[in-house]
């Protein structure tokens, strides 16, 4: 009785608890998987129009903006953050700097991954557009193929100018990729990669376009693509890079095409609109306060802006100015040295050991008492010096005070004062406020870039009066940089100059145009004279006895990033680690290893 | 749909025992016979009465309990057994008979074999556990006067490691971790309250919780007791378990509380005079010469004191009170019959503010208010059903400025005491005198928030917090089936919102100029003077839970069979309004339990957990969790029983795997996640393709293999010993691609996919030694000590191997997690400074992050390359957690009078300190307390005492990460002392109390540490709130 109805509870047990975990299990999977929440896959991208330049799209962006911070780490300013505890500009100056800190310290940090990302997704878009489903014609094909070269090329540009040569990929690595087979690429092996993307974008037919149609702002172009191929045949023909891959006549053909590609087809010219007197001083100046657009109905001169707008009143601004944050870069006294006086004749030409002691150019009509007259026109527009007119627009107003005791004085204590006795102006509107902030924006590839880019291949492949022609172009290395300087309303460069001569007023002449640009942090390191131009740097400290100005030289401590090293971003050690880890080879750059 | 299913599932299992119940009900209430009470009185040993004694017929039908007298009154209708159990006394079987009074003296078990251990979905006498826990009860935890229940584990639970990781008050963050860590990472045990799984956000929900409705907590630390909750396990269990309503007379408690609340520490701060003088003394070692930041006039100006152009401000004693302020008052019912039993509490919590705030137009003040309260009714609603409902509710309103407490508290150490301030001087109308400017907050050119601005300026946050937890659960008496059997099942949801009045308001900055000789003002920033302006925000959760439960537990002679199986789905949301961390997240899981015992002796029990997470693909998403345990009760052999001596000696083993799915992982980590949205750089383009996630589709759940081995050790009946070893180890950690894929490869690490490549191990052990022991009628003595060990060494991350000039050439594998590195410095001139001028001429190592001055430190060339540079790095301190934890607690009662007191504290554990406050270049100079006396050339002509290198305006060589800024964070401390007097009945009969009792405690009373400074506690940083010291008065009636 009892073992029955034992037996009778077990079945009956067994049934209920069968029931109940099954119905409990059932669906448990189904429960747990992700419904849906509008993610796509890869194939959905590219078969899909809108999705695939949605695609196109996201390879856009990767380019490092350049910024006047950059300044800061050439000899084109001393920061006035140098004095704020574990700033950037102290680290640097300091050369408290490993390449583990590198990225903390650097001007845009380490690209590097960034760049990367971008190479990717341009080679993800490349390979993926042979196989591609989308409906749409092979000439729209062809000019999304063609953007996204050129940005693989400007991408791997930015890598070289910072990190030297690079791994080169075209197409993306598989997931299963083994990394112990790659290898750094030579500076000019990646140049030829970048030449040959570029020629490749514009060789095929309706790819690129001259013009930016509307909203088309940032697009990649013609004029970017030899823009492109300018600057890093200019780079592989630099003492820094040259390996005899590409020689100053390679690199006089390739700027050649490129110059004269842009002026005759492209319809680029030097921005020559004259402002209004109470805007801006000459076009120069207004050229630096213009935002580009995308239908470069007025300034016809750039060709890529790349920068953002800035806040130069804000960030690098006078105390006077309310809500102004810092002072950041204050140009420095070898930049405000090397503009030249309207006649063209240099101010300076040497100095004592510590550049206290100018030795002044009796040709050029400077005078050290009155250091802020008869300038290069490019000055004015460039630098806030003392004594110059605060307000344009109020020419009889309030005068910069940068003498000890004025209201925008030097000083070593704080950084909202400029540490250098000058303020930079380049860029700044005089206008600008917080609630109206009208600066501008600093251009990667403009046209100046280009000419001067022919003139530095052409003086040393040609000499400096020799023209070079082409279809519809014939230019010496003179010329081109004449046409600069007629811009800015600067005498053109004597004839007959020997190339050693041409070469030193040459690069002045870069500096100058360019300052603040970004290209001077390039230029010392391509030239490989990093170890004379960013030792230290100097400022000139005023005083004022009751009309008089008293001008003093005087140098700031010694910088201690001049060094080899520093002529290459270091590449990250985690990123030199794990590259040891697979292939055991260090590919850390020099200097950076010790 | 499917969610539907199971929610209508859920549905028609709730009515189908509904209507079980209805069927039942009536049928079998009326068949029990009255008959004679019994009557009766339990007393210890020495023949004091015990209140609360529980006293139930076998079956746990019929029972009551004792009340303050120890008395107790039952009905005698079946003549059977009837069974008295208290805490701490083994439990008595006496057989009624047909005695109409029975007195029981229960007898002293120093071991509380017969303590009922909760352990989640199950629970075991201590007797039969075999795997590892460690338990407290809400009593022990009830003595600490603090708001937060993570403050009061502290040495309490051996093999619990706490570290209060911010002190606000009442506010304060603790992270608990058993056994140390289980993986690379800082995940916080599971905690259940109540049998219900918190899976989302337990460290707010703990906070909701107040000592005293608590009956107990245990945390599970073996693979034994893990192993049932799968995927959740690993990291261990607190389980917490709320008082229920016990059988016998209505009993209300009541408990008041003041406290008094103050910090331990209190930064160095320096009178203006020593600022500016130690200003200079920075600027004179950077190569700026003598009184360059300020002239010896300025420095005696500061000194004087009175020159308002020359102030000395305490800004810490101007915005500080020195005392805080908390009140609680909480009230406790509980009482039933056979029928329903309930408990009831309520709790009531004030914090007062401790700033002192000037804002006449609104209250910036911090305050909290809590409220908080907890129903639990277990109702027999037949012979076969049982019903409960379980209803607890929060509801705290808390108010601060508009910018948060910690960091205005920070801010007090920002600004230089020799800043004028806080406010401009008003410009007053020079005939009438009124105010035509009113006076603007000052700041520095370093500091971008003054704290008068943030504490005054800022508006207020008002936050209201609400959080309701119900349970339901319904336990089926399945005897009619088998003897044994018995189902539940339980709906538990528990709803969080929080509403926030966010009023803001901003001000304008001033700075002075650089002439000190003037009191002028310039504007700094953008900031203006604004209206209140207002705003709501709200973010909202829940936590859905099902669960059903088989159970069965059945003895035959002496053999003790037992076995459970469960089934959970739990259905949550965060509150996270971002995608996907919006959509809900979903867990199933079940387990199932086996457990045999014999005759006491022999145990055995085996688990096996089988759970789900979303987290995983289909293929990988269930995983299985074994693990089996069994125990030797040795002192229960008849050949031990003659040791009279040995009241206990158990030997504990246990083996299995729990496993964790919380791998820092992003949610449906094994899916890409690719998204089209608008936007991207180029407008014309119109669409944007983000690529996120890189879905790894073989990612899988972590699994820790686990191994106890433990013995337990009665001696005396008075003296309790157990140790446990344990070993951990988890072959498929999670790692993420960050340490070894290289970046140019083009996908951006964070996105690249973890894998299951990591390894990670874990090992210590436990030691509990207690002494219990009741002397007589008047005198009861506990001493006990506890000390756990954990130590965890990161095997494998990926970790890519540095270059061998490296002297470590791996800086996380084969050390503990959070293993720190740095520079040594070399001692071997007695002090590691640079001491003359020859010392550093003679010096040719070169630092490659600047160059060494007078009175810097002197590094180790640890790889002897001639360099300091990052390759000289060594490993400094322990890791991310102490290895040591202990507590040593015990207690004298003596006629009314009770003592009790606990030490906790952690060894071998250090970190390595930087920024504000330790280094001196912050802000304008933010000196602590070793600044005082740092490196000068006099100092060290003088031989006098040196805490600091030379001091620095800007960052100097010394501020790396050196074992000089090792801070050993080990301490004793005294934690928890509790006095009180009970007044004798008479006394308190006389007001109709039952018992009146008076209280008091302290918290935190004294720490010894070693920390180089006095600025911070060990358990806190410079400028963040210290610990806080708690004076506490009570009262406890009881009625």
């Amino acid at each position: 009785m009892y073992k029955s109805e034992k037996l009778f509870s077990m079945k009956k047990f067994k049934l209920f608890t069968a029931i109940v975990t099954s119905l409990l299990f059932f669906s448990c999977n189904k429960q747990l998987d992700l419904q849906s929440d509008g993610r796509i896959t890869m194939d959905q991208v590219f078969s899909d129009y809108n999705r695939t330049r949605g695609y196109l799209n996201s390879c856009y962006g990767f380019c490092p903006a350049p910024y006047m911070d950059r300044a800061s780490f050439t000899d084109e300013a001393q920061d006035a953050d140098d004095i704020t505890p574990g700033s950037t500009y102290n680290n640097w100056y300091g050369g408290n700097i490993t390449s583990i800190t590198y990225a903390a310290n650097s001007s845009d940090g380490s690209p590097w991954g960034n760049l990367y990302t971008g190479i990717r997704k341009c080679n993800v878009f490349l390979q993926s557009i042979q196989t591609a489903t989308v409906y749409a014609t092979d000439a729209e094909k062809g000019t999304w193929i063609a953007q996204a070269r050129t940005l693989r090329a400007l991408y791997y540009l930015q890598l070289i100018k910072r990190y030297g040569g690079v791994p080169i990929f075209d197409k993306p690595l598989e997931i299963n990729h083994d990394f112990a087979t790659d290898k750094r690429a030579t500076f000019s092996d990646v140049v030829t990669f970048i030449l040959a993307d570029c020629d490749e974008a514009l060789a095929i037919s309706d790819g690129l376009s001259w013009n930016v149609s509307d909203n088309q702002f940032g697009i990649m172009t013609r004029g970017v693509a030899y823009a492109i191929k300018s600057q890093a045949v200019t780079y592989a023909a630099s003492p820094l890079w040259s390996d005899g891959t590409y020689t100053w006549a390679m690199a006089t053909d390739i700027n050649k095409e490129a110059l004269s590609q842009c002026l005759t087809n492209g319809g680029y010219k030097l921005f020559d609109v004259a402002p209004s007197a109470t805007f801006a001083q000459n076009s120069y100046a207004l050229y630096c306060l213009t935002s580009s657009n995308d239908q470069r109905a007025v300034d016809k001169e750039t060709i890529f802006q790349g920068g953002a707008q800035m806040a130069v009143w804000q960030w690098a601004g006078m105390p006077t100015n309310p809500g102004m944050n810092r002072t950041g870069p204050c140009p420095s006294q070898e930049l405000v040295d090397s503009y030249e006086m309207a006649n063209g004749e240099a101010p300076i030409t040497g100095y004592n050991a510590d550049r206290t002691v100018a030795t002044v150019n009796p040709l050029s009509g400077y005078d050290p008492a009155n250091p802020y007259v008869g300038r290069d026109p490019r000055f004015y527009a460039s630098i806030y010096y003392n004594d110059a007119v605060r307000y344009l627009d109020q020419p009889t107003g309030k005068k910069v005070e940068t003498f000890v005791g004025g209201t925008e004085e030097i000083s070593a204590l704080d950084r909202k004062h400029t540490r250098t006795g000058y303020y930079m102006r380049k860029f700044n509107n005089f206008a600008s406020t917080l609630s109206n902030s009208a600066d501008g924006a600093i251009r990667l590839f403009r046209l100046a870039e280009l000419y001067l880019n022919f003139a530095e291949s052409a003086y040393q492949s040609a000499g400096p009066d020799v023209a070079v022609t082409a279809t519809g172009f014939s230019m010496s290395a003179r010329d081109a940089v004449d046409v600069v300087r007629a811009r800015a309303g600067m005498p053109a460069f004597p004839a007959g100059m020997d190339p050693t001569a041409f070469g030193a007023k040459y690069r002045n002449e870069r500096r100058v145009e360019l300052a603040y640009e970004e290209h001077r942090f390039f230029d010392v390191r391509r030239w490989k004279i990093l170890d004379q131009t960013d030792k230290f740097v100097t400022g000139m400290q005023i005083t004022k006895t009751g009309s008089t100005f008293t001008y003093t030289r005087f140098k700031f401590p010694d910088r201690n990033c001049s060094s080899t090293k520093w002529l290459m971003y270091p590449i990250d050690q985690s990123e030199v680690d794990k590259v040891i880890g697979f292939s055991g080879v260090n590919w850390q750059n020099p200097g950076w290893l010790d | 749909m499917i969610n539907k299913m199971i929610h209508k599932l859920m549905i028609k299992i709730t009515l189908l025992l509904a209507f079980m119940l209805m069927i039942s009900f009536g049928t079998t209430v009326s068949a029990q016979k009255q008959s004679a009470s019994i009557n009766g009185m339990v007393t210890d040993e020495f023949g004091k009465p015990l209140t609360g004694v529980t006293i139930n017929d076998e079956n746990g039908i019929y029972g009551t309990s004792t009340n303050l007298k120890g008395e107790y009154t039952i009905i005698n209708n079946e003549n059977k057994m009837l069974v008295f159990s208290y805490m701490g006394y083994t439990t008595q079987k006496v057989t009624t008979g047909e005695n109409e009074r029975i007195d029981v003296q229960l007898k002293w078990d120093a071991d509380n074999k017969d303590e009922i251990i909760q352990l989640g979905y199950t629970s075991q006498r201590r007797n039969d556990v075999s795997g590892s826990v460690a338990t407290v009860s809400g009593a022990e935890l009830e003595k600490s006067p603090v708001a937060n229940l993570p403050m009061t584990f502290a040495g309490r639970l051996a093999g619990l490691t706490t570290q209060e990781n911010n002190s606000e008050l009442s506010r304060s963050g603790t992270s608990l971790y058993i056994r140390g860590l289980s993986a690379a990472r800082g995940n916080n045990p599971l905690v259940m309250i109540d049998g219900i799984v918190v899976a989302y956000n337990s460290a707010q929900t703990l906070d909701y919780i107040s000592a005293n409705e608590i009956e107990s907590v245990t945390i599970l630390k073996d693979a034994s007791t893990q192993a049932l909750y799968g995927i959740q396990g690993a990291n261990g269990l607190m389980v917490i378990t709320t008082k229920r309503g016990k059988k016998g007379p209505v009993q209300i408690r009541t408990t008041f509380d003041q406290s008094f609340q103050q910090a331990t520490t209190k930064p160095a701060f320096y009178n203006s005079a020593d600022y500016a003088e130690m200003r200079n003394q920075a600027a004179f070692n950077d190569g700026s010469g003598l009184n360059y930041l300020f002239s010896d006039a300025q420095i005696a100006s500061y000194r004087a004191g009175d020159n308002p152009n020359y102030p000395n401000n305490n800004w810490y004693n101007q915005y500080l009170k020195n005392t805080g302020y908390m009140q609680r008052v909480g009230i406790n019912v509980t009482g039933g019959n056979d029928k329903v039993q309930y408990y009831s509490n309520v709790n009531f919590m004030h914090q007062g503010g401790v700033f002192n705030t000037d804002q006449t137009k609104y209250n910036p003040e911090m305050n909290n208010t809590w409220v908080n309260y907890r129903t639990n009714v277990d109702m027999s609603l037949n012979k076969y059903l049982k019903a409960y409902v379980r209803l607890a509710g929060n509801i705290k309103r808390e108010r601060t400025a508009g910018v948060g407490n910690a960091t205005i508290y920070g801010s007090l150490f920002q600004i230089p005491s020799a800043t004028y301030g806080p406010l401009t001087p008003p410009v007053l109308d020079a005939t009438t005198g009124a105010v035509i400017t009113p006076g603007q907050v000052i700041t520095t050119e370093q500091v971008g928030s003054p704290t008068y601005g943030m504490l005054n300026r800022t508006g207020y946050t008002r936050a209201t917090v609400t959080n309701i937890t119900s349970q339901f659960g319904l336990d089926l008496d399945m005897s009619f089936l088998t003897k044994g059997l018995d189902f539940t099942g339980i709906l538990a949801y528990q709803t969080n919102g929080v509403g926030v009045l966010n009023t803001t308001q901003d001000y304008e900055r001033w700075i002075r100029t650089n002439n000190l000789d003037v009191l002028e003002f310039t504007k700094k920033g953008s900031e203006t003077d604004s209206p209140l302006a207002y705003a709501k925000d709200q973010s909202f959760y829940y936590h859905l839970t099902y669960n059903a439960k088989l159970n069965y537990k059945r003895d035959f002679g002496k053999h003790q069979v037992g076995a459970m199986a469960y089934m959970f789905y739990q259905n949550l949301t965060k509150a996270d309004n971002s995608s996907p961390g919006l959509l809900p997240y979903n867990r199933v899981s079940s387990g199932a339990e086996a457990t045999y015992g014999y005759d006491s002796k022999y145990l055995v029990k085996f688990d096996v957990g089988y759970s789900g997470s979303e987290q995983y693909a289909r293929g990988n998403r269930f995983i299985a969790t074994p693990a089996v345990s069994a125990a030797w009760v040795a002192s229960n052999e008849a050949f031990m029983s003659n040791l009279n001596w040995l009241s206990n000696l158990k030997l504990r083993a246990s083996y299995g795997k729990t496993a964790n799915d919380q791998s820092g992982l992003v949610r449906f980590a094994y899916l890409d996640n690719i998204t089209a949205t608008g936007g991207g750089t180029l407008v014309y383009l119109q669409y944007l393709i983000n690529e996120n996630q890189v879905g790894n589709p073989n990612i899988q759940a972590e699994v820790s293999t686990k191994q106890n081995f433990g013995i337990d050790l009665g001696l005396f009946n008075a003296i309790s010993v157990s140790v446990d070893v344990f070993k951990e180890r988890m072959n498929n950690m999670v790692v993420s691609a960050v340490s070894t894929i290289p970046l140019y490869q083009g996908v951006p690490l964070a996105n690249y996919p973890q894998t299951n490549a990591g390894t990670f191990d874990n090992k210590g052990y436990e030691i509990t030694l207690n002494y219990n022991k009741q002397i007589n009628r008047d005198l009861t003595v506990t001493v006990g000590g506890m000390m756990s060990y954990n130590k965890n060494t990161v095997v494998k991350v990926n970790e890519a191997q540095k270059t061998a000039d490296y002297a470590y050439r791996k800086w996380q594998e084969g050390y503990s997690y959070g293993q720190e590195f740095g520079y040594l410095v070399d001692y071997s001139n007695g002090n590691g400074f640079f001491n003359t001028a020859t010392e550093l001429a003679n010096n040719t190592l070169a630092y490659s992050f600047g160059t060494p001055r007078l009175g810097d430190l002197k590094y180790q060339d640890l790889n002897t390359d001639g360099k300091i540079d990052e390759r000289d790095k060594a490993p400094i301190g322990y890791g991310a957690l102490p290895l040591v934890t202990y507590g040593i607690s015990g207690g004298i009662t003596y006629k009314q009078f009770d003592l009790s007191f606990l030490f906790q504290g952690v060894g071998q554990f250090s970190s390595v300190y930087s920024g504000w406050g330790v280094f001196e270049t912050s802000y304008d100079g933010a000196f602590g307390a070793l600044h005082q006396d740092a490196w000068t050339q006099a100092r060290y002509d003088n031989k006098e005492k040196i805490t600091y290198p030379a001091l620095s305006l800007a960052q100097s060589v010394n501020h790396q990460t050196s074992d000089f800024f090792n801070y050993n964070r080990s301490y004793v401390r005294l934690k928890n002392l509790e006095l009180s007097y009970t007044l004798p009945s008479s006394k308190s009969n006389a007001i109709s109390a039952g018992k009146i009792k008076f209280v008091l405690s302290g918290q935190n009373l004294i720490t010894w540490d070693k920390m180089k400074s006095k600025d911070f506690g060990p358990e806190g940083s410079y400028a963040a709130f210290p610990v806080y010291r708690v004076f506490n008065l009570g009262v406890n009636v009881v009625f």
